[in-house]
């Protein structure tokens, strides 16, 4: 219940992010889109949480859609790290990571400053959204129960 | 400063969001709770 409720919101950030980061990319590098590694794998996440939802709507049965929904969810996990080291192993277009556990950031503090602020409002959205979409998606199964 | 493509980002960011909150405000209200 919990990743079917956070698979729509997670699916609009991924999309955001590669809407917004092309918006970006137009006037910084010259072009919309580049097929490099961060960029094609993050739309590779895209289409893996379009193929879960569509898995999980296309089972009736709620129990069968979970299952089938979290083979596809340990499938799809190996793509993460492959996301975040994408800059590490392949020599791309896109930066190298800015922000670091162990080191300076070397991103401008002016921009750093509004990011982690926005940051947190991103995290607090999606954790109340998904919180109140997981309520509906209990109630729905409650009734679907009786 | 390119402001179309940073109001560009903005207002896509702002719909999104709008429209997530919309369908689950929507489908609060069809289980009766809103």
């Amino acid at each position: 219940m919990m990743a079917s409720s956070l698979s729509v919101t997670g699916a609009m950030f991924t999309f955001l992010s590669l809407a917004t980061g092309s918006l970006w990319g137009k006037p910084t590098w010259g072009t919309w889109w580049v097929w490099d590694a961060r960029t094609t794998s993050t739309l590779i996440l895209l289409f893996l949480y379009a193929g879960f939802i569509s898995l999980q709507s296309s089972i009736d049965d709620p129990r069968r859609a979970d299952r089938a929904g979290a083979v596809l969810a340990i499938v799809g996990l190996m793509n993460v790290p492959i996301i975040y080291f994408s800059v590490q192993w392949w020599n791309t277009l896109h930066q190298g990571a800015t922000i670091r556990m162990f080191r300076q950031p070397t991103i401008a503090l002016p921009m750093l400053i509004p990011m982690l602020i926005l940051l947190a409002a991103c995290w607090l959205y999606s954790i109340a959204v998904i919180l109140t979409r997981v309520r509906c998606i209990i109630v729905e199964r409650e009734e679907l129960a009786r | 400063m390119n402001w179309p493509y940073v109001w560009g980002a903005y207002l896509l960011t702002l719909a999104a969001m709008c429209g997530e909150l919309l369908g689950l405000w929507l489908r609060r209200k069809r289980q009766g709770r809103e």
